[in-house]
């Protein structure tokens, strides 16, 4: 994914043969850490008394290359190596999991397979598919003093029928070239969701702004977004509402052969 | 112009195989590795004729399989499985320690694969809506679909 990337924004400048040759598997450590808010409520009935929450993780994933599709799409394995609640320090749920991101070369996510093993109580990786914007954003072609939009949906399916769909536009800028072949990107958007769980009605709306630094060397460098979001599930007892915001950064820490 | 360009180390060519698998079993997959080794346990049922009998086991993320519980119950020959099952290796995963569930057909001194198999799942309520405390998720879950859960 992170090479998917890399290889959209690449296309403004690179000569066509090159942009042929594949990517080679290299194995790319990064420094996560992620920061959200959650604020709860009831509506249509639904009575909720919950306070304020938060979550608070920090540590090491990888990404490697996974299998090549035959419709041309291509996997990536995000491993959760190392993971720990920052509040406490104690390792998280998500320690020791993966889940496979499937990716057409364009950047469009086509699937995410694993996010069964990742949601619920404990873990919850169902409200942590802003990693794939941190990860995997879809850099539009960039040239000098321009702006360009770009358009990118996404499934979020944890298992059939307990799913939804994010539709995300965002405006990116070429930033400043922060160091020789160190190039800085911002991007800032509206994303909504649309889907369903067993039956109950699932929606979001919310807003995105990101910045990408990356090098010629190493590839993206690092990737910080905030996304704050709405997320509503109606059903026959009413509607619970969640503010959600979320900080992330993730900071590349080195590669290497797997 | 876009200072933008590949490394020659991403440039070279990519290796399509061996691809790096996500390491979650499914039933297919253990089921598999099951009936290949059905044959390290069958020392464990050679005083019987026939017999069925429903094997549970715990598979942990090296891939060890532990804990052996035969129904219709029976300590010796369980206590000989859990012996035998040191002979049996499953792949390593990702997951919590797996509660797996198979049958076990003990035919003609030998035991014969058999399709049932099936994984314990984890309950996941409520969804995309992060609540900390899982009874509290689950009443949300149930008071959302109109059906609040009893204390």
């Amino acid at each position: 994914m992170m090479t998917t990337w890399l290889w959209v924004w690449a296309c403004a400048t690179l000569p066509q043969q090159r942009l042929q040759q594949p990517l080679a598997p290299l194995d790319l450590g990064y420094d996560l850490t992620l920061e959200a808010q959650f604020s709860t409520r009831g509506e249509d009935g639904l009575q909720v008394d919950l306070g304020p929450e938060t979550l608070a993780l920090q540590g090491r994933v990888t990404l490697s290359q996974g299998p090549r599709y035959r419709d041309g799409s291509l996997g990536t394995v995000l491993r959760f190596d190392t993971l720990v609640d920052g509040a406490t320090g104690e390792p998280h749920g998500l320690a020791g999991r993966a889940i496979e991101l499937r990716a057409f070369e364009s950047g469009e996510v086509l699937e995410v397979r694993g996010l069964e093993h990742l949601a619920g109580a404990g873990r919850h990786g169902d409200v942590l598919d802003v990693l794939i914007p941190l990860f995997s954003p879809k850099v539009p072609e960039l040239g000098r003093q321009e702006e360009a939009v770009s358009t990118t949906s996404y499934p979020v399916t944890v298992v059939e029928g307990r799913g939804h769909r994010v539709d995300l536009v965002a405006r990116w800028t070429l930033g400043p070239e922060v160091a020789r072949g160190i190039q800085a990107v911002h991007y800032e958007g509206q994303l909504k969701c649309k889907g369903s769980d067993l039956g109950i009605r699932v929606s979001c709306a919310g807003a995105v702004e990101g910045d990408l630094v990356g090098s010629r060397q190493d590839g993206l460098a690092r990737s910080a977004l905030r996304l704050s979001r709405t997320v509503a599930l109606q059903g026959p007892g009413g509607t619970l509402v969640q503010e959600q915001v979320f900080d992330a950064e993730a900071v590349l820490v080195g590669a290497s052969s797997p | 112009m876009m200072l933008w360009l590949l490394t020659p180390a991403l440039a070279a060519p990519v290796e399509l195989d061996p691809a790096p698998p996500l390491l979650y079993l499914d039933p297919a997959t253990l089921r598999q590795h099951l009936h290949a080794q059905l044959g390290a346990l069958e020392t464990c049922f050679a005083d019987l004729t026939d017999a069925d009998f429903t094997l549970g086991l715990t598979l942990g993320r090296d891939g060890v399989a532990t804990e052996p519980i035969l129904t219709p119950a029976d300590p010796g020959r369980q206590a000989c499985l859990a012996s035998a099952l040191a002979e049996l290796s499953f792949p390593p995963h990702h997951e919590d320690p797996l509660q797996i569930e198979s049958i076990l057909v003990w035919r003609a001194g030998r035991l014969v694969p058999h399709p049932h198999l099936t994984v314990a799942t984890r309950p996941v309520d409520l969804l995309f809506i992060h609540v900390s405390d899982p009874d509290v998720a689950s009443a949300l879950w149930a008071s959302l679909q109109g059906t609040p859960a009893e204390d």
